[in-house]
């Protein structure tokens, strides 16, 4: 049985969450696109879902030392998108965790963060360009809703993807501070 | 070898992944051997574990091993300087132990002196 289900996530934790509760409820992600995700039934619980953000996209001749140490150690590589790569694991052969210490788990935050930092400031180019056309186009009544409705639209975006980075730099933050005390 | 590759304590992953390649291995074989020498304790996850190789690398702690021809896994081995780095790191675990132990050990009997 098969089941495709249309979704956008900003957050990769809170969507290998999702997937990761479709496991329970029987469905096992088999494909991924841009907010497209294909599901297969599987016994319940039977996979670990994790995401990850490498360097290089996955088809990359330098990811691919990583990726055959993935498949090694047990670890499916199910989809890519960009950058991104979707992993799992069976459940029966333990716990699945990619970052095992405070440090790897505290740079992988940080190159994710650095990734939406660019997005971000792409996004507050456009919404400035935005703003200055509808300067200047003020008073076209034609055009004005248009242009307020793009203002209005890169403006809110620009908003989201702030308090994102703001909430990744907020965990950076809680991993730095344990890391003065442990490993 | 320059003094920031000497000072400080080692990470416990960049520890162990330089005694399990004092003979030559590849990266699952790093998991494994990691996870027998610590009884289970030490699981290295991949991503530390793939992060880590390239810091050593980086550093010439460990060196591309030549593996069999035609194997597509990258076996690794560690170098002088590595092993520089594990004996310093010993030193220190050496030291931290001795201290430990003295107070620790010595705590019930300062109690009763009190």
């Amino acid at each position: 049985m098969r089941k495709i289900v249309y979704k956008l996530y900003w957050d990769y934790e809170k969507e290998e969450a999702w997937l990761n509760r479709m496991v329970e409820t029987g469905w096992a992600l088999v494909h991924y696109s841009v907010g497209r995700y294909v599901f297969d039934a599987c016994p319940s619980g039977a996979y670990i879902y994790r995401i990850e953000l490498l360097d290089q996209a996955a088809k990359h001749r330098k990811s691919k030392d990583y990726l055959t140490l993935l498949e090694e150690s047990g670890i499916e590589h199910i989809a890519s998108y960009a950058n991104w790569i979707y992993l799992r694991k069976r459940a029966d052969q333990g716990p699945f965790e990619l970052y095992s210490d405070l440090d790897s788990r505290i740079a992988h935050y940080r190159k994710i963060k650095k990734m939406w930092l660019a997005l971000t400031l792409a996004e507050g180019t456009v919404a400035f360009v935005n703003i200055g056309i509808g300067l200047l186009i003020l008073g076209h009544n034609a055009m004005t809703w248009f242009s307020l409705t793009l203002i209005a639209a890169s403006c809110v975006l620009a908003v989201f993807f702030v308090i994102y980075l703001r909430r990744i730099g907020k965990k950076i933050g809680i991993l730095e501070e344990e890391r003065l005390v442990r490993e | 070898m320059s003094e920031s590759e000497t000072q400080g304590a080692l990470t416990e992953a960049v520890f162990y992944i330089l005694l399990a390649l004092h003979t030559p291995l590849h990266g699952y074989g790093i998991m494994q051997l990691v996870r027998e020498m610590s009884d289970g304790r030490v699981d290295l996850g991949a991503g530390t574990l793939y992060g880590a190789i390239n810091t050593l690398l980086a550093r010439h702690w460990i060196v591309p091993h030549q593996a069999d021809e035609g194997s597509r896994r990258k076996d690794y081995v560690v170098t002088d300087e590595g092993r520089h780095a594990v004996q310093i790191e010993m030193e220190r675990l050496e030291e931290l132990l001795t201290n430990g132990k003295q107070i620790m050990e010595g705590r019930g009997d300062e109690k009763n002196c009190l």
